[in-house]
């Protein structure tokens, strides 16, 4: 048990600090060996990232593997860090996608190497800091770090509008964040004045019960932060610009982990510290929420360009994420937390598939490709799955996450579920179509005759997503394990009145759900 | 006088700086080799740090002139600290001009000494004359390259302003001899609380007031920044925007918390509105410039408004806020104009912000140096101006200014949008042939250690904050 007692958190947050400080003293022309020092450094982190989940226990309540260490004593901010289920599954998640990022730029990417791969791992540490931090400007800290790196990704390696879209994603995002310091800081001296004891801990927050007055206006504050980064309807303008300027592996991380950090505010800090806010704005997050689902899948049908496509699919599958997170059940929020892995799966798979046709036409616009499974079937086929678990078909992880979703939302409103529903229709409608326009028919541009198929490495790179896609599909109870936990408790805190009412619909869905401990207790 | 001895001991740093001027001016017809005194100024200024370490702490030196506190030893230190650093740049910038003489480096320290008297003045007349010392010896380095144009424009317009603000300054001065009919602040503060809600006093304030304003370029007494900070050379300009701004801020804090308390609630109120168009119209300027030192001149209006707002909130955080901005914000701007110094342009040096394109394929340590002073301008960790900023806002949330701080927190995402053009041009551009990038190692050392004390200010900030709120009035 000598592993356990290690700082983990720390290790995993900081080892690709190894690869920065490596790369930097080496020489740009090696590129063999910067590409490789990259790959090795990021996959030896998720290796290590799964050892947390080895010493990860679902059955404790509150943080594990937590270190705390003073950072500034005279101000209380503490260098504090510890995992529950739902942060655990995202730094697994971060350290995943990051590694395959980083494999998936192998050819993609030929120029400026080193400032590339030094780039990516420096948002490795920005992002898992994000998903560990329980100090409030520690996580602040992590959260503007992650702005820098990708602000150049976007800048240096994008396509066509790259300057505009980096400094809109850049922009937006600050502005964002600012105004949540302010509600840092608001809840710091309210907290301080009242209770005595100035600290920036997130954990002696979760359990203070706030003002509501005051809850009402720090919510604002960090609404903006989140609902920026996630983005919600009408904040998500930066986000189509971004996600398609950027480089394949900037796009992936974009949409499966920078996004997952508004998410991960709302569910980690929004919901326990202003419980009496957040009931309030539920109307409004709902009606955003369901405005993201249908908007994002109807701008969805309506683009030329394959990457915008996936890219406002992401407003949609977003607006799932927080009509679930706003409905407030236990089993909607279950269905919230696993889709924002999903939709990390699917998503970022569908960039890499984006990606790769990319490298070999170096365009991005629909009509370009058509028949392409006739010389690619095994691009074909993974892109297939791929589309399949983002529409959400049943067996695959798309639909594990989308139909708890919508259960706990009927629980709640049917009306709300009825409306989200359509967006599940409308997701297949633009997906399919978007598979038909470029792998069926017959092959009529000259260019895409000599198309190569996948080779091994690109093959390899969706290997492990494929594997999550169907893991989460047909066996995805150690998930709901994992974050029940943690979900009971903010469901306590945030909703309390439903786990003591009967519900309307007592639907008995995942048997090991948040249900059965309910009735446990 | 038994005691004059303590008294001088107590300035020993002063003093032996001014002991180091004499002898810079009776020894320049003699030397020959201009270069010593580069090395002499370096060294005396490190031995005059030393001694703040040894004076020893006083309240009434001098008939209660001046104070030796830790508040004024923050000061000295910033001050003696931020004009090594510009000597560093300035070596080479005088060789390449071929404006090599020992007046320059005269010049430096005798602002040095002015500065750190006015951080230890706690009488009118004593802050007169300190201010002055440190302005006329600024005049003369704004127009120092009396060749170029620019320059002797920059001159003349500080000397004309700059003036008229310390006659308005003095104007101001005699209103407040006339109504308690003292120059010492301790018995100013006495006197004052009988004319609270005298006109006079207000004005005598508001005359104060605008002087400092000037001084510290806020809004509306700015205009003469941009002109004067583009056209000054540029180690100058790094000068000017650093070390006067840090001592001006002490002579105002010092005046109106030691004097003016009584009438606190009629200056804070000013001191918000001027905090807020300061900083918003700072940045709003800042976008449309070309320049890098033009950029950089409406970003440290900019700065002044944001450290205006801990002025403004006032509290112990907002004090102590004040002195660990002005701490990373000597660091940040020298390091910034210092960037100037890297790149040649024909016979000129690299001015504009598009001189700076592609900078990193030439070099990606200066590169990301570089990002690192962008990053702690804008604001964002973990650098020292997010430690600084976060102490700023905080003293107004905690004295419930929030709408201040809202305004502070837009405008400095805002201020993302020009610091990171010059991010841009760097690495999103293609050099062009006619920019040489001529790196020099003492430049490159001024950078260096900017850059690492600005993450040392963001990262490890305990014991810098520690030093800034033992300082705090």
């Amino acid at each position: 048990m000598e592993i356990a007692r290690l700082p983990l958190l720390t290790i995993v947050t900081f080892f690709p600090a190894i690869g920065i400080l490596i790369l930097l003293f080496t020489n740009k022309e090696k590129t063999n060996f910067i590409k490789w020092t990259a790959n090795i450094v990021s996959a030896v982190n998720f290796l290590i990232s799964l050892l947390l989940v080895v010493y990860f226990d679902p059955s404790i309540e509150g943080f594990q593997f937590v270190e705390k260490v003073s950072w500034v004593p005279s101000v209380g901010i503490n260098y504090f860090m510890g995992i529950d289920g739902i942060s655990l599954l995202l730094v697994l998640l971060t350290t995943l996608l990051s590694f395959l990022s980083v494999l998936c730029s192998w050819g993609g990417i030929t120029e400026r190497l080193k400032e590339f791969y030094i780039l990516l791992l420096l948002l490795e540490i920005g992002m898992i800091g994000v998903f560990v931090s329980l100090d409030f400007i520690l996580f602040y800290v992590f959260w503007e770090i992650v702005l820098v790196p990708m602000y150049f990704l976007i800048g240096i390696w994008g396509t066509y509008n790259k300057l505009y879209a980096a400094i809109k994603f850049f922009l937006y995002t600050l502005f964002g964040s600012v105004l949540m310091l302010l509600g840092i800081l608001a809840l710091y001296f309210i907290h301080g004045a009242e209770t005595g004891e100035y600290t920036f801990d997130a954990v002696k927050m979760m359990s203070y019960n706030f003002d509501p007055r005051v809850q009402f206006w720090v919510f604002l504050a960090f609404f903006f932060g989140f609902a920026i980064k996630v983005p919600m309807f009408p904040f998500h303008t930066w986000l189509p610009d971004a996600h398609t300027e950027a480089p394949t592996a900037g796009s992936v991380l974009l949409a499966g982990i920078l996004l997952k950090m508004g998410t991960y505010g709302f569910i980690r800090f929004s919901l326990p510290i202003l419980p009496d806010a957040s009931r309030k704005f539920v109307p409004l997050m709902v009606l955003l929420s369901i405005i993201a689902i249908i908007y994002g899948a109807l701008v969805s049908l309506m683009q030329k360009d394959w990457k915008r496509l996936v890219a406002y699919s992401s407003v949609s599958h977003m607006g799932f994420v927080m009509l679930g997170m706003f409905a407030m059940t236990p089993v909607a929020l279950q269905g919230s937390v696993l889709q924002m892995i999903n939709h990390g799966i699917s998503t970022g798979a569908l960039f890499m598939i984006v990606g790769i046709v990319y490298d070999r036409r170096h365009t991005r616009l629909i009509s370009e490709y058509e028949g392409l499974a006739k010389v690619m079937p095994l691009y074909s086929a993974v892109f297939a799955i791929m589309m399949f678990s983002s529409i959400g078909l049943p067996g695959l992880n798309g639909f594990m996450g989308e139909f708890p979703i919508l259960v706990g939302t009927f629980q709640v409103r049917w009306e709300w579920a009825a409306l989200a529903a359509t967006g599940i229709i409308l997701g297949a409608a633009y997906m399919l179509w978007l598979y038909q326009r470029v792998m069926l028919g017959t092959i009529k541009n000259p260019a895409n005759e000599k198309m190569q198929d996948l080779n091994w490495r690109e093959f390899f790179q969706f290997v492990p997503l494929i594997i999550l896609a169907f893991w989460i599909g047909i066996y995805p109870k150690p998930y709901f394990k994992i974050m029940e936990k943690p979900i009971y408790k903010i469901v306590e805190r945030v909703n309390p009145e439903v786990l003591k009412a009967p519900a309307k619909f007592p639907l008995k869905i995942f048997p090991s759900g948040v249900e059965d401990a309910k009735h446990s207790k | 006088m038994p005691n004059i001895l303590n008294d001088l001991a107590s300035i020993s740093s002063e003093l032996f700086l001014s002991f180091v001027l004499i002898v810079f001016l009776i020894s320049d017809p003699f030397l020959k080799r201009k270069k010593i005194f580069y090395f002499l100024s370096l060294f005396s200024l490190t031995v005059s740090f030393v001694l703040l370490f040894l004076q020893p702490h006083s309240d009434f030196l001098f008939f209660n002139t001046l104070k030796v506190d830790n508040f004024s030893l923050f000061f000295k230190g910033i001050v003696i600290v931020s004009s090594f650093l510009v000597i560093l740049l300035s070596e080479r910038f005088l060789e390449i001009e071929g404006v090599y003489l020992t007046e320059y480096y005269f010049f430096i320290l005798l602002a040095t000494v002015g500065m750190m008297f006015m951080a230890s003045s706690v009488d009118l007349i004593t802050i007169f004359l300190s201010y002055e010392i440190m302005a006329i010896s600024s005049y003369f380095l704004a127009g120092y390259l009396k060749k170029e144009q620019r320059s002797n424009e920059a001159g003349i317009k500080y000397f004309i302003l700059g003036t008229l603000s310390t006659g308005i300054f003095v104007f101001g001065f005699s209103f407040v001899f006339g109504l308690t009919s003292s120059t010492s602040l301790s018995s100013i503060a006495e006197n004052i609380r009988n004319f609270t809600s005298s006109p006079i006093a207000i004005l005598a304030i508001l005359f104060i007031m605008s002087a400092l304003f000037f001084k510290i370029a806020a809004v509306p007494f700015h205009m003469w920044t941009p002109d004067v900070y583009e056209g000054a050379p540029a180690p100058v300009t790094a000068f000017l925007s650093a070390g006067p701004k840090a001592a001006s801020f002490a002579i105002f804090l010092r005046l109106f918390l030691e004097a003016f308390p009584a009438i606190e609630n009629k200056w804070k109120l000013i001191i918000a509105w001027v905090s807020f168009f300061t900083m918003t119209y700072g940045n709003i300027a800042a976008i449309t410039q070309k320049s890098l030192k033009r950029m950089l001149a409406y970003s440290s209006i900019a700065h002044a408004g944001y450290i205006l707002i801990g002025f403004a909130s006032g509290g112990e955080f907002g004090y102590w806020g004040i002195l660990f901005y002005l701490l990373s914000y000597v660091f940040m701007n020298i390091s910034a104009f210092g960037l100037i110094l890297f790149l040649r342009k024909g016979n000129g040096w690299g001015e504009d912000i598009d001189d700076f394109n592609g900078l990193a394929k030439r070099s990606l340590i200066l590169s990301a140096g570089i990002v690192i002073i962008l990053m702690s301008l804008v604001g964002i960790p973990p650098t020292g101006g997010f430690i600084a900023k976060y102490l700023i806002f905080s003293s107004a949330i905690k004295e419930g200014y929030v709408a201040l701080a809202v305004a502070g927190v837009l405008n400095s995402a805002l201020s993302l949008f020009y610091y990171f053009r010059l991010g841009q041009a760097i690495f999103m551009k293609e050099p062009s042939e006619e920019i040489k990038y001529e790196p020099d190692p003492l430049v490159s050392m001024a950078i260096v250690f900017s850059v690492l004390i600005l993450l040392l200010l963001g990262i490890l900030p305990a014991p810098f904050m520690h030093l800034a709120r033992i300082s705090i009035l």
